[in-house]
């Protein structure tokens, strides 16, 4: 079985939550922890680990409200997507859902911009 | 210091419009403080949210490439808080606003940044934003601390090229200054 991750947000760390009953990844809030890289390595290890169960044929959904990604938070945002499609290619069932607060106009162009690469579902969602 | 300094030192801050300025060792607390003052002072002069978005992002890349350089290449405890010591400052430039940043680094160090960020400056708006791209596909190396994404990162935010200075320290070090306007 693989864990469920809760992680408590701070000004500079998101709230995540990895549940695997749902299958749902959620980041929300601003990402510029320390050192962003290790913030990340167990979100990603906890991807890996759920779309490794190739017999689950649930939709695996990250779901993003970030507000502010660093570059370290882009760079891991852009690899959990690279691996999503990868999934996605191998006829997982996988999607996102990137919501955006509608004046913040940097944050829709950024999910724009990381999503226009890959050929999973995904919806960019701006209220 | 004496009263003439604190003198000098205002005057400094008055010609140059500074608004929020720091100097010392950063931490991660002391970069989220600041942030969280660059932001509100932004909206106290009721700037575009767009503009409060670039001139933060700006400001975190920088501070952070200051505090990932130091760890990554920080020789000893000493080396590694005079690399992390630094300056930062915003401030107002006719309409636009400046992030400036001044730290340490090692002379042999220098060839290896201004090369870097010489290939930043040369590229345009499209040429910036294919680099980046680029960059974000490429596999980090072991034991990275930073994406390699973060001066690309300022010159998108920036309306222009990022300038830089180098002057001489000492034997070991070098202090370099850049600066991005937004």
């Amino acid at each position: 079985m693989v864990e469920h991750i809760k992680i408590v947000g701070t000004r500079s760390s998101p709230t995540v939550e990895c549940n695997p009953e749902t299958l749902v990844l959620h980041l929300a809030g601003d990402s510029y922890p320390e050192n962003t890289f290790d913030f990340y390595k167990p979100i990603t290890a906890w991807l890996e680990a759920v779309l490794d169960q190739d017999e689950d044929a649930r939709v695996v959904t990250l779901n993003v409200e970030l507000a502010y990604l660093n570059t370290g938070s882009i760079k891991s945002m852009m690899d959990m997507l690279d691996r999503l499609d990868e999934a996605h290619e191998d006829g997982r069932a996988v999607k996102v859902i990137w919501l955006c607060d509608s004046e913040n106009e940097r944050i829709i162009e950024l999910a724009e911009e990381l999503l226009e690469d890959v050929s999973l579902p995904y919806q960019i969602i701006t209220d | 210091m004496n009263h003439d300094d604190m003198k000098a030192l205002r005057a400094i801050f008055e010609r140059c419009h500074i608004v929020i300025s720091f100097n010392g060792p950063f931490s991660q607390t002391v970069i989220e403080e600041l942030g969280e003052a660059i932001q509100r002072h932004l909206e106290s002069q009721t700037q575009p949210r767009k503009r409060i978005a670039d001139v933060f992002s700006v400001y975190i890349e920088t501070t952070q490439n200051i505090r990932h350089y130091a760890e990554t290449v920080g020789k000893d405890e000493a080396d590694i808080a005079r690399l992390n010591a630094g300056t930062v400052l915003i401030a107002r430039e006719g309409e636009q606003y400046v992030v400036v940043s001044g730290n340490l680094v090692r002379r042999e160090d220098i060839p290896a940044l201004t090369s870097r960020l010489d290939a930043v400056i040369a590229l345009d708006e499209a040429g910036l934003k294919a680099a980046y791209k680029d960059r974000l596909r490429t596999p980090l190396e072991d034991g990275a601390s930073g994406a390699g994404l973060g001066f690309l990162q300022m010159a998108r935010r920036a309306s222009k090229p990022l300038s830089y200075s180098v002057s001489e320290g000492d034997e070991a070090y070098s202090f370099f200054n850049l600066t991005a306007t937004i």
